[in-house]
């Protein structure tokens, strides 16, 4: 064992993987993360692009299997508050969110959950499914124990009586630790854009226009429709989605300049997806600007949605969407700039393919750590040849709150800020 | 084992994957029913915290010596259970896995019933092999806490230095005179503007001042041998060959640029270059000094056509004859055509730019940033698509020497430019010491030519290798930043055994039979990895032995021995045999 | 002089059993990929993994015949691919040697097929499998039959040897 340890902030697959290779150098490892589970946005999904793997299957191993490594300190529900000290020798202050569920009795079995007359919008479902006020964000959560949400329990007391461990304990109190690291690796991730500002395309006001991860929650087999995309507004199978894309991304105006790098690959994924999972056929297509599928094994999948699944591509952004106040389908009006001609088409569906901003959570850890910031709030790199390090000696950072990148890029980068902070603790 | 199997089969739903197909209840209880099967369930996600401690409880309760889980594929989760059982003190090589979700429901998703029958056989399968399976011992090698960096390009030289910084001996190889790589070649790098000598220098005089880290240039790896933690190879510098042994391996041999000749008249007039080509026009110690000027002419360029996608993004349609397609996107080209238009216009303002693009690829960090402002510099953009692609002329008794022509899928016009020069935003290749170190360390090479990493998202800094790991172009084309995150990780993936100081090899090796062997040596021969030798016993009988450690498992010697007296652990003739049997007899 | 005889085809919906030896690193990818990627084929295959093709001892074909299989497929990586470099060149050495045996007991060659089959070739895979499961569909259901001891039984056609 080295004698100092590391902190990881964000236990979404990026802080995961810079944990595992920390603690993998015999370095202890505090991974720190603030909702009640790992797992990240990752866990959302259903499947991945381009390999089309099942997104929970490929986290789900390195979930558990951080929670079981020897080095590694799981701390979930939990939040750093402060940081304080330099490089080789930094103290963090963590507040350990009360659950009002003893950790090391719940064992999972969800009794409590079935009982509880409360049911909220679940936000793993991002709103569309709901969850009780007791709760565990997903079936495959880990760690695996139940957390009440003290703003929507009613205090019944219902779960304290059911449950047969004794687990339920409402007079927990938050629980301070501090810990001791030789250096910290951020690895915060993102939020997806909110598209309510953009009111030419009726997001938050149409029921039928959804963000894509709310589509991910509707494909996902144990989201809120068990893998069957129905409609919000009426319940009835679409058969005609379109994808819009660079929806806050490439839009100075309304949103931010920059390209969010994975909406281009994530909406081919969702289009064949859709034609995957509902039964009888559904059209899909996805209106461009540009395919941006560059990286290994994306362009050859962009050219299969085409020619095996069958997907539509139409090189417009589209300007408007109107609802049908009768149908609730939406007319979609573009310049096809191919063709220069001015389109409109009805779906039963619309999907945007929302851009990726630094998440709220990115933004107060940059504040607790002192992290400079570009102007849209990502982490600052020292130089273009340290790209994980900060500008803060002894901080590192991996992931979405660098910037932009898919899944295999994320976890290297979680890999290489492990070596830049097992430098510091040795 | 002397003792009765008491086996317990688990039948995995994965939400819908394969209980959507496969009626999984019917499965299990078709399991129950097997003989030895002590318990069998099923299960929502068996890979799940849930799904792993319902194994443990049953080993308690039901006393399991065998566990079969009938799920996914085992390259997935094998790992995952094998744990399971090991954390309940059962010998992980008593676990057998059967693929019920990539070989039966997502392949057979309209024939429920079939699928069923299918699961139901792979069950059998499964429990028949774990009936025979025996505990196995593991097998823990020593590291050598010394590491070989292969490739002296901005990937090795940032993984050397993390390697050594962290405390191990590296040996960093590169086989031309200097350090640097490709990147050292660029004018500048974006969308930073970046000179790469500012960023390189630093980083290479650490390198060839650190105490660990020992340089070979203008080298060349002449051979290697060995597994995870016990390598020797010999280094060749010039002339003096030098023998070296480390523990771990990481490959950054990068890449090459694409070879344009013959497309769009590249190779038959000097005016047609490639975007590296033009980057040592713009150099001060270039040719020229750093003044844009056409090679055949000598003047400054009055219009400039940049191609995109030249050597990437090909189909059998569009590429020469006898070469196979780069099916792949080169990933850093767009953005290196739209700066360096932009370096072109800040040195000669008054040069007309054409930008001839399939789409616009300037997706990484602060990229699309710079493509908004190319844009305002009223260059003209031409959209094509691979179906009709541009054509490049040599003019006659024009004013200007060469003549693009292209269609733009956005006017729908054809639109014919005169240009003094072309330039083509070539893609990037495998280097070519790809190959040699590939056969030499047995790493395998994805679809596109470069190497292939053990799982594109769970592992993408390993090749299939132990102890061989990827970083840099080697892996695929990308930029500056994303290379030196991957030479950063794989550094972390090396130190990871040379910190732990030993590590567990593969136990599933082959055996020899000492009464039946006969000394034939026949075995030797078909080894590939040496790992057969003869020994000489006491009484006087030579005999075929397995050096352990060097023993891959592959089993060629098994099916090679004419006595019969080799047998792969966790493959044994009679386990997959029992497979075969319970397959077509039983059932 | 061999005589090599097939036996009659049974009725239309004979269903062939096939049984497919897969290496870990290729092939089975391979198969895994179909998967992935919802590639189609028959339910007619039954696949045991072993880590090399080379790994595969002739006995266990020819027990697989033995069993009742009516169709035997080896995958293996393409040349030069091997993860251990060699094995699927002796793979393909002792499949020669089989074919030759196997036409000698009656048997036809397209009964035992060698493929090679990358860890990215899904679409072959899948493709394989549908041609196999077709070409012995053809053929009918395999001249040696089966006893419950396992033996070998002639049937009603005849095997001159």
């Amino acid at each position: 064992m080295s004698e100092k340890n590391v902190l990881v902030i964000g236990a979404g697959v990026t802080g995961i993987q810079a944990a595992i290779d920390v603690a993998n150098q015999g370095i202890k490892t505090y991974l720190v993360e603030k909702s009640p589970s790992v797992g990240g946005h990752m866990a959302q999904l259903d499947k991945t692009f381009p390999t089309l793997d099942c997104s929970a299957c490929i986290l789900t191993p390195k979930m558990v299997d951080v929670a079981r490594h020897p080095h590694i300190e799981l701390l979930t529900y939990s939040e750093v508050k402060e940081v304080t000290g330099t490089a080789g020798n930094f103290t963090a202050k963590i507040e350990k969110k009360p659950r009002y569920i003893d950790e090391n009795i719940c064992t999972g079995c969800g009794h409590c959950a079935i009982h509880c007359p409360v049911e909220v919008p679940s936000e793993f479902d991002e709103g569309i499914g709901v969850r009780k006020a007791i709760y565990v964000p997903f079936p495959q959560a880990v760690p695996l124990v139940y957390t009440i949400d003290k703003d929507a329990c009613i205090e019944c007391e219902l779960c304290q009586n059911i449950c047969e461990a004794g687990a339920v304990k409402y007079d927990q109190e938050p629980e301070e630790i501090e810990v001791n690291v030789g250096s910290v690796i951020v690895a915060t991730g993102y939020d997806l854009f909110d598209a309510t500002n953009l009111k030419n395309y009726g997001y938050g006001v149409y029921d039928n226009v959804l963000s894509s991860l709310e589509f991910e929650r509707l494909l996902s087999a144990s989201g809120p429709a068990g893998g069957h995309v129905f409609r919000l507004s009426d319940g009835k199978i679409p058969r005609r989605i379109a994808f819009l894309q660079c929806v806050g991304s490439r839009d100075p105006e309304h949103g931010m300049p920059y390209c969010s790098r994975v909406c281009c690959m994530y909406a081919i994924k969702n289009a064949i997806l859709a034609k995957d999972h509902i039964h009888g056929g559904c059209d899909t297509t996805i209106f461009y600007i540009d395919v941006r599928a560059f990286g290994k094994g994306f362009d050859e999948f962009y050219q299969n949605a085409q020619t095996r699944f069958g997907v539509k591509f139409v090189r417009g952004k589209v300007g408007e969407i109107v609802e049908d106040e009768a149908t609730k389908n939406l007319l979609v009006r573009v310049e096809n700039t191919e063709t220069g001609e001015l389109n409109q088409e009805e779906f039963d569906m619309v999907v945007l393919s929302s851009g990726l901003v630094p998440s709220q959570n990115s933004s107060e850890i940059g504040k607790i750590l002192n992290l400079p910031t570009d102007q849209y709030g990502f982490f600052e790199e020292a130089s273009r040849i340290l790209p994980v390090d900060t500008k803060i000696e002894g901080v590192y950072m991996a992931g979405v709150c660098e910037s932009v990148k898919d899944i295999p890029d994320s976890v290297g980068q979680g890999s290489a800020a492990a070596m830049r902070a097992s430098l510091k603790a040795i | 084992m002397e003792e009765e199997p008491r086996i317990g089969v688990y039948v995995c739903n994965c939400g819908i994957n394969i209980g959507g197909v496969v009626n999984v209840d019917d499965v299990a209880e078709y399991a129950s029913k097997l003989p030895n099967v002590a318990v069998a369930r099923s299960h929502l996600y068996m890979c799940s915290d849930r799904g792993q401690s319902m194994i443990k409880e049953d080993i308690d309760e039901f006393k399991l010596n065998r566990v079969v889980v009938a799920s996914c594929s085992p390259r997935m989760h094998e790992p995952t259970f094998r744990k399971v059982i090991e954390e309940k003190g059962l010998n992980k090589y008593l676990f057998e896995q059967a693929n019920l979700r990539e070989h039966v429901s997502w392949v057979h998703s309209n024939q429920p019933e079939k699928a069923t029958e299918k699961a139901k056989d792979l069950v059998r399968m499964a429990v028949a092999k774990s009936r025979l399976l025996e505990p196995l011992p593991q097998h823990m090698v020593d590291v050598k806490g010394e590491a070989l960096v292969i490739g002296g390009g901005t990937s090795g030289l940032s993984a050397a230095k993390n390697i050594a910084d962290r405390g191990f001996k590296v040996h960093l190889v590169e086989k031309t005179p200097n350090f640097g790589g490709k990147m050292a070649q660029l004018y500048k790098v974006y969308p930073t503007f970046d000179d790469p000598q500012e960023l390189l220098n630093p980083l290479i005089k650490d390198v060839m001042e650190h105490p660990n880290i020992i340089s070979y240039l203008s080298a060349e790896i002449a051979d290697i041998e060995g597994y995870i933690g016990n390598y020797r190879a010999i280094i060749r510098e010039q002339v003096e060959e030098k023998e070296i042994e480390f523990g771990t391996i990481v490959v950054a041999t990068g890449y090459q640029p694409y070879d344009p000749t013959g497309e769009f008249t590249y190779g038959n007039h000097p005016n047609v270059l490639t975007l590296l080509e033009l980057h040592q026009l713009l150099r001060d110690d270039g040719p020229t000094q750093g003044n844009l000027v056409t090679p055949a002419e000598g003047k400054t360029p009055r219009s400039i056509a940049f191609i995109s996608c030249v050597g990437s993004r090909q189909n059998e349609d569009t590429i020469p004859e006898g070469k196979k397609p780069n099916k792949y996107c080169s990933r850093v080209c767009c953005t290196g055509m739209i700066a360096t238009s932009m370096e072109v216009l800040e040195k000669e303002p008054n040069t007309d730019i054409f930008v001839l693009y399939r789409d616009l690829r300037t997706h990484g960090k602060g990229h699309e940033e710079l493509f908004t402002d190319f844009r305002q510099t009223g260059s003209t953009m031409i959209r094509y698509t691979d179906d009709q692609m541009p054509l490049v002329s040599v003019t006659q008794g024009s004013e200007y020497p060469l003549a693009v022509r292209s269609y733009d899928t956005l006017s729908g016009m054809n639109i014919e430019m005169p240009v003094d020069l072309v330039v083509l935003a070539t893609g990037m290749i495998p280097d070519d010491s790809a190959a040699h170190i590939a056969s030499k360390l047995h790493i395998t090479m994805s679809a596109d030519g470069f190497f292939q990493e053990l799982h594109p998202k769970l592992a993408p800094l390993d090749s299939v290798t132990d102890g061989v790991y990827l970083a840099g172009c080697t892996q695929g084309p990308k930029d500056v930043p994303d290379s030196v995150s991957q030479a950063f990780g794989a550094a972390a993936k090396a130190c990871s055994p040379m910190a732990q100081g030993r590590v567990e090899v593969e136990s599933t090796i082959s055996v020899i039979n000492e009464d039946y062997c006969t000394g034939c040596g026949v075995c030797q021969g078909s080894c590939e990895f040496s790992a057969i030798v003869f020994e000489d016993k006491p009484d006087g009988k030579r005999i075929s032995k397995v050096i352990e450690a060097l023993c891959k498992g592959c089993g060629s010697c098994g099916s090679a021995c004419p006595s019969g007296a080799i047998t792969m652990l966790n493959f044994k003739d009679r386990q997959l045999d029992a497979m075969v049997r319970a397959a077509l007899l039983e059932g | 002089m061999v005589e090599v005889q097939e036996m009659p085809k049974e009725a239309i919906d004979f269903e062939p059993k096939i049984i497919g030896f897969l290496c870990n690193w290729c092939s089975y990818a391979g198969a895994d990929l179909a998967g992935t990627s919802r590639v189609q084929y028959p339910t007619n295959i039954r696949i045991v993994r072993v880590m090399c093709t080379g790994r595969i001892d002739p006995q266990l074909v020819l027990n697989a015949f033995r069993y009742g299989a009516d169709g035997v497929l080896i995958a293996g990586c393409h040349e030069g691919d091997c993860h251990y470099i060699g094995g699927n060149f002796r793979a393909y050495r002792k499949y020669l040697l089989l074919r030759e045996f196997l036409r000698k007991m009656g048997m036809h060659e397209k009964r035992l097929r060698l493929e090679w089959v990358s860890a990215s070739e899904g679409e072959q895979f899948g493709k394989v499998v549908r041609e196999m499961v077709d070409d012995i569909k053809e053929l009918g259901p395999s001249p040696l039959g089966i006893t419950a001891t396992g033996g070998i039984v002639v049937d009603e056609g005849e095997i001159k040897i």
